[in-house]
């Protein structure tokens, strides 16, 4: 479709929003044109940039993510303490947490994407990730279902670091750690690499500034998981096999209220869709070829599309949930989700090569 | 025998127009279950609407995030 009617669609929405559902919803979905616009304009893939420091030792890609982290942490602690509604992406360390970070880094791999990698692609027109998209959206219900479960196995309470130090301590600390793992890439790639480009430096800059768009009007971070889960929850519902008042998560005041209004409401859908909406725009004159897939290809990816929603539930959060509002924000789950996902990734590399994607 | 074994794990690409198909069945569903849901859920009150920004508002965020264990 051509850029001009499909700008007219999106503009419709916008208006739509405005109108019949709120203000915030309409910005919201706004910001989450760009970040989708931005993610599939500067290809900001989290899950190349891994694979390329891993199987290339180019470390460009790993390098323009911790400049987004450290300037989204820059952007965002300040904002914590200075509005006191602003909440921060606080999931608790747990069994479940080292498992699901651990099975989301490896699948990530042979879906190629993550949470967003996998909304942009499929906006972009890429057809495992179009294929992926309902899977991750029924792994991530499911994921949410059994997490009471899962936490039975052992977890403590959230650390927030910008509650523990204050935000300067915090901040300083979050760098000094973004800092390190900056080395440990350096002396992973050797001398004589080039560390940055330009695409992952604008894209770091604009995701950074979007993510705190996203945390001023909503009052939370940038997620993206929940609101699959919730599309999956609405529809589970809806067909009667799904009770939520006998559900650990899902009966939780929050949720249970969220579930019975219409998903436009979410803030975190409303994103989602705003990032299909940008990354359709980009699609408009950049090309989604892929490589045509085999019918095996098709099954694991799709088979991994899944496990990649369950585990992201179980990881309380994704790259962008977990690693980027996580460790923006001071979380300490976000510090380990990132070594527990970049183990599960040098699995996930080989078993994409095993299978030939 | 090795040629037999490639006729059967040999690559099936999936045409062009099977991808375009796809991708029309793909905005189709979704927009058919934003529909579907508009459809069904209450209707929103527009005069209990949330804070336009959120920070400086004063009040709690109402959104579900993935980093929620309840």
């Amino acid at each position: 479709m051509k850029r001009f009617p499909l700008a007219a669609l999106i503009a419709a929405f916008f208006i739509f929003l405005l109108w019949t559902v709120s203000v915030r919803q309409a910005l919201l979905f706004t910001v989450g044109i760009g970040l989708g616009a931005t993610l599939a304009g500067a290809r900001f893939g989290f899950t190349t940039g891994w694979r390329q420091l891993i199987e290339d030792r180019d470390p460009k890609g790993v390098t323009g993510q911790i400049l987004l982290l450290g300037l989204a942490a820059l952007l965002a602690m300040p904002l914590l303490t200075a509005y006191p509604e602003v909440t921060a992406a606080l999931g608790p360390p747990s069994i479940s947490l080292l498992i699901g970070a651990f099975v989301f880094g490896l699948t990530m791999q042979i879906a190629d994407g993550c949470g967003s990698g996998t909304l942009y692609k499929a906006g972009l027109g890429i057809p495992l990730n179009m294929g992926i998209l309902p899977l991750f959206a029924l792994g991530s219900f499911l994921g949410s279902v059994h997490l009471g479960d899962w936490l039975s196995l052992g977890q403590i309470e959230p650390v927030g670091l910008v509650d523990l130090w204050g935000a300067e301590k915090a901040l300083a600390a979050t760098l000094l750690g973004l800092a390190v793992a900056l080395i440990v890439v350096r002396l992973w790639v050797g001398s004589g690499k080039a560390w940055l480009d330009r695409k992952w430096i604008w894209g770091a800059v604009v995701l950074a500034l979007l993510a705190t768009l996203n945390l001023l009007i909503a009052g939370q971070p940038w997620g993206v998981v929940y609101g699959f889960g919730l599309w999956a929850a609405k529809a589970a519902h809806a067909a009667n096999v799904f009770d939520p008042t006998t559900n650990m998560f899902w009966s939780q005041e929050g949720n249970a209220q969220i579930l019975t209004q219409t998903v436009l409401l979410d803030v975190t859908s409303i994103t989602n869709i705003g990032i299909l909406a940008g990354a359709l725009w980009i699609s408009a004159s950049a090309s989604g070829a892929s490589k045509p897939l085999t019918k095996q290809q098709w099954v694991i990816g799709l088979g991994a599309g899944f496990l990649l929603g369950y585990s992201s539930r179980l990881a309380f959060g994704c790259n962008v949930g977990a690693m980027l509002s996580g460790v923006s924000t001071g979380s300490l789950h976000g510090w380990i989700w990132i070594p527990l996902a970049f183990a599960g990734t040098l699995v996930g590399v080989r078993l994409r090569r095993h299978f030939r994607f | 025998m090795n040629a037999r074994t490639n006729s059967t794990s040999s690559p099936e690409p999936v045409k062009r127009t099977a991808f375009m198909g796809l991708k029309i069945l793909f905005w189709v569903v979704l927009v058919g279950f934003l529909s579907w849901d508009w459809a069904v859920s209450p209707t929103i009150d527009l005069r209990n609407e949330p804070p336009v920004i959120a920070a400086g508002s004063g009040q709690a965020p109402s959104g579900g995030h993935c980093s929620m264990a309840k």
